[in-house]
């Protein structure tokens, strides 16, 4: 069995063949461990031939994290092998990475934009967080409420292409 | 002249507001919670004997609105109010607006909190009662580029009225100067409402050691002894200790009674903090006064034996000071602040549903949290999920602890910190009580970044495919279809609970 995962900026792949008595080959690009892997009440635990070690896994829709005893802590994302392979280039949503509250909105409908430019400002715990344009286009849509708060993913500013763009004029507004 | 609490109203959230509600529970006081919509479901409202609801989430319609929490006290019949920290806790108008409303206000006065909340006016306080200050230079902006160069260089221009580092400007050449008193000015209008801002020289290599002090308001003061705050991120503490590691007797006493000096001359009432930056020479330098319960309290309860916060209580019931000849500090204790945030995405605060948080308690640990697993950390408050602190008969023992329980630590469902509090408490200056104020964010942080941003360990991703294998699709509880679970990898056998006994499902 295929998986795909993404490790940050990273895309990583796993095969998973079983293997008799509870144990699996479990390839990590191309890395090869032997594993056998038991549940143990909530948590799973892998045993290799240097030893066992208690892992912690959990959900949260695509979302995986993984804590692995003294060896790791991390946050992966469950991907389609298709989506992590074409996923490299820049969306055109531009989504707040945490909930908060929209705190500035920068842009209209119908702006061009240039990318790293911020669109809307979004404070959480303190923190302002300018989100800034992934590409240069024109602003297609604003989600963005003033004041209101916001999920992390959902998209607070949509960018569509600037077909007749004309490349020494400055961006409006 | 003793006046009896009765019912204390807690007027703050979290961690702090669930040790303020253990220690009126201790005492046999009646607490009472307050919460805003975001927090209706908070560990500190089951904790406490009553609950207010106070407002929406964001903070200035609740937790900061003294006027709802005065309405709070008023409705439960509270006859005192802790303001823990944070928030409104050092807010003269708070601790007026109690005086008013014939409420205790669990702290020093009105006055005490203002006269500490202008820095200027604490260091001449602390001049007074022969303290060490930095030196620095409080006079009209105007004169402050003549009087720079008496200063000396590299100093800091900081905001008269701010804290927590705020507006704070480096500044290493003369020229420079005009421009950061600009700087600073306008983030402390903004910020503080107030543009006032003073000199102050910056003291490279400085460690942060701050002194618990306990007085009585007439005039009777003592310390609780010191904590090494130095290891900080953006003026933000991070690892707490309790002795300052490497200090000699001495330089240790000269600590406590300088804070006395000061505490006395304050008439200060309440616990207090006096914060002092320690110059690599051994010199000390008052740099301000806290007027609350510190994050930090505890290092200070596991090597003392004092409770600060039934403490604060009992002299606010007009209680005596503890004799500080029953104090004798005994070990060694360190704290570790667990944060949602990401230290590789710039630290950037996380806020969603904890999928699993365990973080046990074990011989000479304690855990102090306001959360449990399945709830939500709110964007609208700050980061701090829990505190660990260690004892330990010596440092490395107490360290050695701490580190144990960082490495058990499971939170899921928010990135945290603790990858980067594990790194620190077992490295190599940290260990060797290397200390400064910049030593985190110049000389750890860098290479720990590196290094944290490797790929994943292949065992990880192992981890999570067997997970995928293993559990069922679909008799996963995580992810949005099922809100009021957690997405924890239970065995499904344990989910299925008592059902399983009756034999009807």
């Amino acid at each position: 069995m295929r998986l795909t995962f993404r490790d940050r900026d990273r895309v990583r792949v796993v095969e998973v063949t079983p293997l008799a008595d509870g144990r699996h080959r479990v390839s990590v690009d191309g890395e090869v461990l032997e594993l056998a892997a038991s549940r143990r009440g909530d948590r799973l635990e892998l045993s290799a031939p240097s030893g066992t070690v208690p892992v912690r896994v959990s959900r949260d829709g695509a979302w995986r994290f993984v804590t692995v005893a003294g060896i790791a802590d991390v946050r992966l994302e469950r991907v389609e092998g298709r989506r992590a392979a074409g996923g490299d280039e820049a969306s055109p949503e531009v989504v707040s990475p945490m909930p908060g509250r929209v705190v500035k909105v920068l842009v209209a409908a119908g702006d061009d934009v240039r990318k790293g430019q911020p669109l809307v400002v979004v404070e959480a715990m303190k923190t302002e967080l300018a989100l800034t344009a992934p590409r240069d286009g024109r602003v297609a849509r604003v989600n963005a409420v003033l004041g209101a708060s916001c999920e992390a993913g959902r998209p607070l500013v949509e960018l569509a292409a600037i077909e007749d763009r004309r490349p020494e004029s400055p961006a409006p507004g | 002249m003793t006046r009896p609490l009765r019912k204390v109203l807690v007027a703050n959230r979290g961690e702090i507001a669930c040790r303020v509600i253990a220690a009126c529970r201790e005492l046999g006081l009646h607490s009472v919670a307050v919460h805003s919509e975001a927090d209706r479901d908070a560990l500190h409202v089951r904790l406490a004997d009553e609950a207010v609801a106070i407002g929406p989430a964001p903070p200035a319609e609740s937790y900061l609105d003294i006027e709802r929490l005065l309405g709070a006290a008023r409705a439960s019949g509270a006859d005192a109010l802790h303001p823990g920290y944070g928030f409104r806790s050092e807010s003269p108008a708070l601790a007026e607006a109690c005086a008013e409303a014939g409420l205790v206000f669990i702290g020093p006065g009105a006055e005490a909190i203002r006269r500490m909340g202008d820095k200027r006016a604490a260091r001449a306080l602390a001049r007074e009662a022969g303290v060490a200050v930095v030196p620095g230079f409080e006079g009209e902006p105007h004169e402050a580029l003549a009087a720079a160069a008496g200063v000396g260089f590299p100093l800091l221009v900081k905001a008269a009225m701010g804290g927590g580092g705020k507006g704070m400007q480096r500044v290493d050449r003369g020229e420079d100067l005009g421009a950061a008193l600009e700087a600073a000015a306008r983030v402390a209008g903004s910020a503080f409402g107030d543009r006032s801002v003073y000199l102050e020289r910056l003291l490279e290599g400085a460690r942060h050691v701050e002194v618990q002090v306990l007085g009585d308001g007439r005039g009777n003061a003592l310390h609780v002894y010191e904590r090494e705050c130095s290891l900080q991120r953006r003026h933000q503490k991070v690892i707490e200790e309790s002795p300052a590691p490497g200090l000699t007797p001495e330089l240790r006493a000269a600590l406590g009674e300088a804070a006395v000096a000061l505490a006395r001359r304050a008439q200060y009432l309440s616990a207090g903090t006096c914060e002092f930056l320690l110059a690599p020479d051994g010199r000390f330098f008052f740099l301000e006064m806290n007027t609350r319960i510190q994050v930090e309290h505890p290092v200070t309860e596991m090597v003392t034996g004092v409770d600060l916060v039934k403490a604060q209580l009992a002299i606010a019931a007009g209680g005596a000071l503890p004799d500080p000849a029953t104090i004798q500090p005994r070990g060694h204790a360190v704290e570790a602040r667990v944060t949602a945030e990401d230290p590789l995405d710039g630290f950037l605060p996380q806020a969603g549903r904890l999928l699993r948080f365990e973080l046990r308690s074990a011989p000479f640990v304690r855990v102090d949290t306001g959360f449990e697993a399945g709830q939500t950390v709110p964007s609208d408050y700050d980061s701090l999920l829990a505190k660990v602190i260690a004892w330990g008969r010596d440092r490395d023992e107490a360290f050695d602890r701490l580190a144990a329980a960082l490495d058990a630590a499971v939170i899921h469902g928010v990135r945290t910190n603790l990858p980067l509090l594990r790194h620190l408490v077992r490295h190599e200056a940290v260990r060797a009580g290397r200390l400064s104020t910049t030593l985190l964010e110049t000389e750890i942080l860098p290479p720990f970044l590196v290094q944290a941003t490797a790929p994943a360990p292949s065992l990880a991703l192992a981890a999570a495919a067997l997970a995928e294998i293993l559990l069922p699709a679909g008799s996963d509880a995580g992810g949005a279809a099922a809100p009021g679970t957690t997405g924890a990898f239970a065995d499904p056998f344990d989910r299925l609970g008592p059902l399983r006994l009756g034999g009807a499902a």
